[in-house]
């Protein structure tokens, strides 16, 4: 049980800056990941909760309590974080058998013969492995020795428990079911989770909320609705799912909407926009983002709709990848695959939830 | 097989005498080296059970019976013993230490902690002799300084073999270890560590079981080359009338007064066969039981261990080590070297290259060994290079049958002792041959025998793994676009093998220059080495000279690895 916080956590490797200024509380029994592309900062956070890696600058607390702070020059080694972590390449310590390796962390907290007898047979319970406790490593697939590892983090009750990518070593199918029993267990045993992935399909379906990083700075905190939603900036609406990006001007400004003329060379296409955060005036330049199941296409409704021309319509099964010509803008759309385009047909579209944000970011 | 289908599809009669050509090759190796190792190894297994040319155990029954017997055998293991633990804790150290740790000043301590391993042990044992004799500058500084009459330390004597046994075998410990600790997965320390280990409690639990394979192995084979050394047991230890298996041998085959001499010491030198194939069977098993010491795993940074209040000690430790194993022995020869006189005070009036010259032009024996030991190692070198290109091709290409067991058999001289080689070429050789009616005995041509034999495997090891790199499609490739056998062996085999090849000459070409153990008891009068007459020299008392001949060997040595280096672009050599 423990909230975990970030405060001005810095680190920088001589002129480049890895992490930046990075402030986060993670609650108690929360699951938050850390979502971004490779060298965004995200491993290097992880590694620096763990005490692995000594922040630039910055502090972090568990339960209020500095574990890390270098202001107050306090750096509490790994082994005395009351923490687990499960690696990406499991770690798993190969001249070990299972049951040693799981009952490894309980050497250091003086329990008896029985209670570790108990206790390491009952987390491979959780993990489906109660049977393979005299088993060595190498006797073990990929995906059992994943869950070794889980068991291993979660065997000596860790305040916080820290999942550095584990699970893009596992094929796609094993890769979906250790999901579920990740979430599973981390809701049954309410335990504070760090999740580092640059899988968006894995953040969002497991965490609580999603932090988006990239070139070291956090860019977003969300639920995975409010980051594919409601995206700050045009780096998360593009890392997050599809994106169109449609560059506009701001016409007039009506309460919370604004009404913006569509920059894509024919100069009649108009658009009403909510506007979600930001301050824009008319005659500024701004972006739409428009997601591809947000584009409806209609047969041609003539002159005075928002008119587009098919480039191609690409077959996927469950629906069909559209490519569109507006004006001098690509376009993607999503359409039901029984509605057949052919290319150089003309279409008028329509936007849906479109996200007005900054041109700059 | 493989071949046989080859020479069907293509039919070419070229194709055929390829083939031919190099069987035949092999037949002829496989037949000299019938003559020159396993002859041998059979007349000394003979001679251990001759006497008066009768089959008997009594030489074994003597030796058994002898006092001296049991005494050397412990200390040679008592030495090998202790030199080996102390050169694989420091190896190991090192190679953690420039692995896993962010000590600094990495490419320093990797190019100089590595240069004991290049200079040939008996001329280290003789700086040690300059730094640490009775009379040696390390005893005379340490006389001013404390103002006692006693030297501090004299190293003649079991102590002082072990200690320049491990100073000179470290390196060992170091480049086999080096590579486990780089390739170990970072994930698993620290795996540990967040399960509540300490830094020390890692090493113990998790670094050193992962790496005990490799560490064994390295400890094994250091055990196995210290059994093996003549050169540091004879400088260091006969001074003090302390002796050890190899240099016991060595004692008896000189001892002309007794009739029995070579039987005795065919006898002592199979108690120390038997150890030494031993010793390497465990070494090899301990080495193939490698399986988990490198664990895949993509690991984000190899985080390096941050040494924190432990760096300067770290930093204390390897330049004390570079000081002791690399300068002061060094500096202790280049400063005999350059003396006037024996014993006068060390000042710039004092210091000359007379003796550089005297040892090159002015003492004849000295002139030839630099001529026969270039000649010996490059003629050795070339016949190696040549003998290992059939030999490689042979296994790795046409896999022909049998082809094998030439790899094994030339393995046998490089296991063995070289003291028990030299006696068994002496054993077989010292009668003419029996059909050629030749005797190579007191010739050139023995020692070109003992170090063709005994450094084949170096070049031979070069070369195959060399061949065993070239995907055979790439041959396929020039077969197909029209070449034929010899054609593709031409412009695309060997083009492609030619750094290893050249490593491979160097390889066997260094340890043939300063080969000592060997040409000790090989060597005749106008068929010195370079070796012979260093340790002849020493033996002698002639201090000046030795170390002059010593630096220039060190120096040419020193080079070469540099060449090696450079030729192979960091690939071998240092």
């Amino acid at each position: 049980m423990a909230e975990l916080r970030l405060v001005n956590l810095c680190k920088t490797y001589g002129d480049t800056n890895a992490v930046k200024d990075v402030n986060l509380t993670v609650r108690d029994g929360e699951f938050v990941t850390l979502l971004g592309p490779s060298g965004c900062g995200k491993t290097t956070t992880l590694r620096m909760i763990a005490g692995f890696t000594t922040p630039t600058a910055g502090s972090i607390l568990l339960d209020e309590v500095p574990i890390t702070s270098i202001e107050q020059k306090i750096l509490l080694p790994p082994e005395k974080r009351d923490m687990g972590m499960v690696f990406q390449s499991y770690a798993v310590w190969p001249h070990m058998n299972i049951f040693q390796n799981v009952a490894y962390p309980l050497k250091f907290k003086h329990f008896s013969k029985q209670e570790i007898q108990d206790k390491v047979m009952n987390v491979l319970g959780l993990v489906k492995l109660e049977n393979f406790a005299q088993r060595m490593p190498d006797q073990l697939s990929g995906g059992q020795q994943q869950r070794v590892a889980l068991a291993r983090a979660l065997v000596m009750e860790p305040k916080v428990l820290l999942l550095d990518e584990p699970l893009s070593n596992l094929d796609a199918k094993l890769r979906e079911s250790m999901r579920f029993e990740i979430v599973e267990l981390q809701r049954r045993l309410k335990i504070t989770v760090v999740y580092v992935t640059h899988d968006q399909a894995e953040a969002m379906s497991m965490s609580d909320r999603v932090v988006i990083m990239y070139n070291g700075l956090i860019q977003q905190i969300g639920s995975a609705p409010d980051v594919y939603q409601k995206p700050v900036n045009a780096f998360v609406a593009d890392f997050i799912g599809m994106a169109n990006f449609i560059p506009c001007i701001i016409q007039d400004i009506s309460g919370d909407v604004a009404r913006v003329i569509l920059d894509d060379g024919t100069e009649n296409h108009y658009l009403l926009c909510p506007i979600t955060s930001g301050h824009y005036s008319p005659g500024e330049r701004a972006v739409v983002v428009v997601r591809p199941e947000f584009v409806e296409v209609i047969p041609y409704q003539g002159q005075g709709g928002t008119n587009a021309k098919v480039v191609r319509q690409t077959y996927l099964g469950d629906k069909s990848d559209c490519l569109l010509e507006l004006g001098k803008i690509n376009l993607r759309a999503n359409t039901q695959t029984s509605f057949l385009l052919t290319p150089g047909q003309d279409v008028s579209v329509s936007f849906t939830n479109p996200i007005l944000l900054d041109v700059e970011r | 097989m493989a071949a046989e289908t080859r020479t069907l599809t293509t039919g070419k009669h070229n194709n055929r005498a390829f083939q031919t050509v190099f069987i035949f090759l092999g037949i002829i190796i496989f037949i000299t080296l019938m003559v020159l190792i396993i002859f041998p190894s059979w007349t000394l297994i003979k001679t251990s059970l001759t006497r008066e040319k009768a089959v008997t155990l009594n030489n074994y029954i003597e030796l058994l019976s002898q006092k001296s017997t049991y005494t050397v055998l412990v200390n040679s293991l008592f030495v090998s013993l202790l030199g080996s633990v102390g050169a694989t804790v420091i190896g190991v150290l090192i190679a953690w230490l420039l692995a896993r740790t962010d000590v600094p000043g990495k490419r320093f301590w990797q190019t100089f902690l590595i240069v004991p391993y290049l200079i040939p042990p008996f001329i280290g044992a003789i700086a040690w002799v300059y730094l640490l004799g009775p009379v040696g500058y390390l005893n005379k500084i340490w006389m001013a300084i404390s103002g006692s009459l006693a030297p501090l330390f004299v190293i003649y004597g079991k102590w002082g073999i072990v200690f320049v046994m491990a100073i000179y075998s470290y390196p060992i410990a170091y480049m086999v270890n080096l590579g486990p600790f780089r390739q170990m997965n970072p994930s698993l320390e620290e795996a540990a560590r967040i399960s509540g280990a300490s830094m020390t409690r890692t090493l113990r639990d998790i670094v050193l079981p992962l790496m005990a394979p490799s560490i064994g192995g390295s400890f094994l084979l250091i055990f196995m080359s210290m059994m093996a050394n003549f050169g540091i047991p004879a400088v260091i230890g006969f001074p003090a009338r302390y002796y050890v298996m190899t240099t016991k041998i060595y004692m008896t085959i000189l001892n002309y007064d007794n009739p029995n001499n070579l039987a005795l010491s065919a006898g002592l030198s199979m108690l120390l066969v038997v150890i030494a194939l031993v010793l390497m069977q465990v070494q090899r098993r301990v080495q193939r039981n490698k399986s988990y010491a490198i664990i895949s795993g993509k690991s984000t940074q190899p985080q390096q261990v941050q040494l924190g209040k432990w760096r300067t000690p770290a930093v204390v430790f390897l330049s004390l080590l570079v000081f002791v194993a690399v300068i002061a022995p060094l500096l202790a020869i280049l400063l005999t070297a350059l003396m006037r006189a024996l014993g006068v005070p060390l000042t710039l009036d004092n210091i000359t290259l007379r003796n550089f010259a005297q040892v090159l032009f002015e003492l004849p024996k000295a002139r030839r060994a630099v001529i026969n030991s270039l000649g010996l190692a490059a003629g050795s070198a070339t016949i190696i290079v040549l003998v290992s290109l059939v030999i490689s091709y042979l296994i790795v290409r046409l896999r022909v049958k049998g082809s094998q067991l030439i790899e094994g058999i030339i393995l046998l001289p490089y296991a063995i002792p070289g003291t028990v080689v030299a006696l068994a070429l002496i054993l077989a050789f010292l009668k003419p041959l029996p059909l050629l009616k030749v005797s190579i005995y007191n010739t050139i041509w023995i020692l070109v025998v003992g170090y063709v034999t005994r450094f084949l495997t170096l070049g031979e090891r070069s070369i195959k793994s060399a061949l065993e790199q070239i995907h055979v499609s790439l041959e396929e490739a020039a077969r197909i676009s029209g070449a034929n056998y010899f054609t593709a062996f031409k412009d695309i085999v060997l083009p492609l093998i030619k750094t290893n090849v050249f490593a491979g000459w160097f390889l066997a070409f260094i340890p043939a220059l300063t080969e000592l153990t060997l040409s000790i008891l090989l060597f005749s009068v106008n068929n010195e080495t370079l070796g012979t007459v260093v340790y002849g020299l020493h033996q002698e008392g002639k201090v000046l000279m030795t170390a002059a001949l010593a630096f220039i060997v060190t120096i040419i040595v020193l080079g070469l690895n540099f060449i090696t280096n450079r030729l192979t672009k960091n690939q071998m050599g240092f």
